[in-house]
């Protein structure tokens, strides 16, 4: 399309975008208005006598009679406009006397093999032509009519004399810093623009719009010249894992890997986890035929405590055009400590003594326990130095919050206070604490929740039961099965083959269950359900749901103690334990500390600015502004930075600080929060530093990057072989030493065009009506 | 075993409402039989009702059946009831499928508590049935500082409770040889009570006849107080 408009109007579109119309002979105008006006008189007086002369016409000869002159007319027009010599004014630059930058991404990316037109097939073989190759380089070019400054990237911009200094071996490709690097290092010279040669890889963490701003600001417009194909014939990518930052020692983890491709659709491959060079798991996955990606959920246990490296990874396949993007790796730190979780029964029941059994040996699961066997009689269990003692349920905030979990038992909602239920949906919300509703003949809707604070714990919808209706009736004989959103959830994988875990759930002995629990509240996920002739609807058997920063999960059957004695269980079976080791893991999995770090990413490229962000709370979990917070960053070498963290303002209770992380390896951060003298809390976090080679996953071209570079500052997106056009579009920017240029109009092959097509139709509609 | 102590067993009605806790008597095979059953039914079943009534009344958020209720430990359904009460031990002679499933039983969460038996003939007999039963556990003495003795009451010392003959009529405490009386146990690995042992005593009597005005009041009020001591631990450890 730009062709043909350059065709017929002699110059591009950018032309007449950048220039100003204008007659060069405005003093012509009276005299050839006079002349115009004198021929079309002559015009129409010849027309007239001609068409008098003629005595049999049609009446479809009548209707083109007008024809001629007006086509006349316009020829006239035409030679008219050229006499006046039209003309596109352009402000060019002065030759040699601007400058311009041409920043060449020297990252490793650009030695993916996938630039037809290089004679090394890369897209550094492509830019080396493209820059100083024999015929018509765009260095040459520029040079014409610029000072010419080369400039190669990876995470800033560096100056060099020659294109033989690029190593196309960087490990970074940070295209924003790189050109607001470039921008800065030509700063004070007449600059008409920078061409930025690239594949749109960008690595940086930053948002490019930060960059492109400071562009537009320093009035500097950015060429962009892409390279490399839009789209890969033939890749896998892992392109995306989402995995938690921190795990119990002996959770199991849950993480999800987005797999890309081209050229690979209806492939099954395999995707691995490795820790430390061992395969925890493999799990198969399908490309689908018609989309590019797919997520796979993969599971795996974390056994090893410490901060662990697990890597993902799909074999390269035959005929994959690059290998480099087939793995990722996420930094899990596997957590050796003891969650409290605090256990409230209403009544003695084998339920919460086989449960607190089921996790008894769990050395990551603190279970305190508080059941009534008499009216206001309670038997406390586990209370140690670590937790508070106290009897019935805790009135305070601070004896509540110090633990990660609440176990709500087969207690009535009248037992509490409002406080105390106000509380306790509290410990979820703003918390962040995990709390597990059981079944039970005093629980839920028989327990009189319905109505009160804790009936927005429940993810299942509760119904008012009057307290004239006596014992609850037992639904029995339950079996129970895994909904869809039940398969391959870590609380219910109950086996470590998926498949086994599946098919094992219908198998365990029949359970009952008080809760007639068939309706799930907006926002709930059910897990577990179990048909009975006693209701229409599937039971509701375990279901979750979020509340605030935390989590509430309804267990409904009274007697899962079953699965651990049964005549049909043999001793030896783990599934119990299993069952409630996983579903207290789970309930206090991702809950907050008092005291938190995090690094705002879990790995990070060496020389990185790395933001630590602190969260300080006090006992009672309200969030602290007034404190003295220090990081305490161990570095892989073993020597130790402290780097003071402020109150960020943003966030209540939100301390933030930076540092720059230069050295590769494993980083161990203690932060320690102080108030008046007095600690608040310590909390470690971990990071690591290394070559993320970030560029090359979305490997192919980034058209839209590039294309949001040019359009934002000003500049335009170019190939790689307009090199010429390149030159010309610089030179007419408005930077840099500029002097006025007038480039005829008149000579436009359009305009001769028009001139024919006038003349010719004027002849053809005469013979038509036998006046020619 | 013979055939006509069935009608002894009182398995739950399948039309009776579920219930949280039974006081499940072990009717186990042995050599004494008095009337129609084993020594498994002696003070059975006024006993364990008379312990039911007092029980109720002292953990009134258990939700406890009333009734007696005993089952061979060779039924399946044993299972389904984790508190095991036994008498009279002393004349205890399990079959090798009583001996396995009660095995079972008691290692995956099982709780016995073995009472009224007297002397060291009777306890050799004991002895003899549980390193049958459970070669691998030995029997020691619960020390007072067990939470088994302090669970719902605080128990401080531990009293010989005779039975009701020589109770109401204040002679000896003492049957047989067994002058001291012994709370022993059996532990799993895991520090979990699965086996209680009362020698030397007769904490069942004193349920049974606890409204008896002749049957002293302290020795029921022991009974009771280690009984629900027993039913606490059980149902929380």
């Amino acid at each position: 399309m730009v062709g043909l408009f350059e065709f017929l109007f002699k110059y591009r579109p950018a032309l007449f975008e950048e220039g100003r119309f204008t007659f060069v002979s405005p003093g012509w105008m009276q005299v050839a208005a006079l002349l115009a006006a004198a021929l079309l008189v002559v015009a129409a007086f010849t027309y007239r006598r001609m068409g008098a002369g003629t005595a049999d016409r049609t009446a479809g000869a009548e209707r083109l009679r007008w024809l001629p002159p007006v086509f006349r007319s316009l020829a006239i027009g035409v030679l008219v406009f050229c006499l006046l010599q039209p003309a596109l004014v352009l402000s060019t630059v002065v030759p040699r006397e601007t400058f311009v930058g041409v920043v060449v991404d020297d990252s490793r990316s650009m030695a993916m093999p996938d630039e037809a037109e290089a004679a090394d097939g890369t897209r550094a073989g492509a830019v080396l032509e493209a820059l100083s190759g024999e015929s018509g380089s765009m260095l040459d070019r520029l040079a014409e009519r610029f000072q010419v400054r080369l400039l190669a990237f990876g995470r800033s911009a560096e100056r060099i004399e020659s294109t033989e200094q690029l190593r196309f071996g960087r490990a970074d490709s940070r295209i924003g810093e790189a050109l607001v690097g470039a921008s800065d290092e030509l700063a004070g010279l007449p600059l008409s623009g920078l061409v930025l040669l690239s594949d749109g890889a960008d690595s940086a963490p930053a948002e490019l719009g930060d960059a492109l701003l400071t562009l537009k600001a320093a009035g500097t417009p950015v060429y962009t010249v892409g390279v490399g194909r839009p789209r890969l014939r033939k890749d896998i990518e892992v392109s995306r894992v989402v995995a938690p930052r921190r795990v119990l020692e002996g959770s199991t983890v849950e993480v999800e890997v987005t797999l890309s491709q081209t050229g690979f659709g209806g492939r099954t491959v395999d995707l691995e986890v490795e820790d430390d060079g061992r395969i925890v798991n493999l799990e198969q996955v399908t490309f689908p035929r018609g989309g590019s990606a797919v997520t796979a959920r993969i599971m795996f246990a974390a056994n090893d405590e410490g901060a662990r490296e697990f890597r993902f990874q799909v074999a390269g396949q035959p005929g994959e055009e690059l290998l480099m993007n087939n793995e990722r790796t996420a930094l899990v730190e596997v957590l050796k400590r003891r969650e409290k979780i605090f256990f409230f029964e209403g009544e003695p029941r084998d339920e919460s003594k086989f449960l607190r059994r089921a996790v008894s040996q769990d050395e990551n699961l603190h279970v305190v326990s508080m059941t009534r066997q008499a009216a206001n009689k309670f038997y406390g269990m586990n209370f140690d130095e670590d937790t508070r003692r106290f009897e019935g349920f805790p009135t305070r905030r601070e004896e509540l919050f110090e633990y990660s979990g609440v176990i709500l038992g087969s207690m009535e909602a009248s037992f509490f206070t409002h406080d105390q239920m106000r509380m306790l949906v509290d410990f979820a919300s703003q918390r962040g604490g995990g709390v597990l509703l059981l079944g039970g003949r005093r629980a839920f809707s028989e327990g009189g929740f319905a109505g009160t604070p804790l009936a927005e714990l429940s993810p299942v919808v509760l119904h008012d039961r009057p307290a004239d209706q006596g014992r609850p009736e037992l639904m029995t004989d339950l079996r129970i099965e895994l909904t869809p959103q039940g398969r391959g959830h870590p609380a219910t994988l109950l086996r470590d083959d998926r498949e086994e875990a599946n098919e094992l759930w219908p198998t365990l002995p029949p359970l009952s269950a008080y809760q007639r629990a068939t309706e799930l509240k907006a926002g709930a996920t059910a897990l577990l359900q179990a048909e009975s002739p006693m209701v229409r609807d599937p039971m509701i058997v375990l279901a979750h749901h979020r509340i605030g920063r935390g989590r509430a999960i309804a267990f409904t059957p009274h007697d899962s103690w079953h699965w651990q004695m049964s005549a049909d269980i043999p001793l030896e079976d783990q599934t119990h334990e299993r069952l409630w080791r996983q579903m207290l893991r789970w309930l206090v999995s991702y809950v907050p500390d008092r005291i938190e770090i995090e690094a705002d990413r879990d790995r990070f490229e060496p020389g990185s600015n790395v933001t630590l962000r602190a969260t300080v709370r006090d006992e009672a979990f309200q969030e602290v502004n007034r404190a003295q917070v220090v990081a305490a960053i161990e570095q892989p070498s073993g020597e130790e930075v402290e780097v003071p963290l402020d109150w960020s303002v943003e966030r209540d209770g939100e301390f933030v600080g930076t540092f720059t992380a230069r050295e590769p390896g494993l980083y161990r951060v203690e932060v320690d929060a102080r108030s008046e003298g007095e600690s608040l809390g310590v909390a470690t976090s971990r990071f690591a530093v290394d070559e993320l080679n970030e560029e090359l996953f979305g490997a192919a071209r980034r058209d839209s990057v590039l294309k949001r570079i040019a359009s934002e500052t000003g500049g335009r997106q170019v190939g790689l072989g307009q090199a010429d056009r390149l030159a010309e579009d610089l030179s007419v920017s408005s930077e840099g030493t500029l002097v006025r240029e007038a480039r005829d109009l008149w000579d436009m092959p359009i305009l001769f065009l028009a001139l024919v097509a006038l003349l010719g139709g004027e002849w053809a509609v005469r013979r038509r009506l036998g006046m020619a | 075993m013979r055939t006509f102590e069935r009608y002894l067993y009182r398995p739950v009605h399948p039309d009776e409402v579920l219930r949280e806790f039974y006081f499940t008597r072990l009717a186990y095979s042995g050599h004494m039989y008095r009337g129609f059953a084993g020594s498994w039914s002696i003070d059975y079943p006024k006993a364990d009702r008379q312990f039911m009534v007092g029980l109720k009344r002292l953990l009134d958020q258990l939700d406890a059946y009333d009734y007696d209720h005993a089952l061979p430990a060779t039924d399946p359904e044993l299972f389904r009831f984790p508190f095991l009460y036994s008498v009279e031990v002393g004349y205890m002679a399990l079959s090798p499928p009583e001996r396995e499933a009660l095995r079972r039983y008691l290692l995956a969460g099982g709780f016995w508590v073995i009472d009224d038996f007297w002397g060291s003939w009777e306890w050799a007999n004991l002895e003899r049935e549980l390193s049958l039963l459970l070669p691998e556990y030995p029997i020691v003495e619960i020390p007072l500082d067990h939470p088994i003795f302090h669970c719902f009451y605080d128990v401080e010392e531990i009293i010989q409770v005779p039975n009701v003959g020589q109770g109401r009529y204040g002679g000896p405490t003492w049957e047989q040889d067994g002058f001291t009386p012994h709370v022993r146990g059996i532990f799993d690995e895991d520090g979990r009570l699965m086996v209680v042992i009362n020698w030397n005593t007769d904490l069942g009597d004193a349920w049974e006849w606890a409204e008896d005005e002749w049957y002293p009041v302290r020795f029921s009020h022991y009974a009771y107080q280690m009984g629900v001591n027993f039913v606490v631990y059980a149902m929380s450890h």
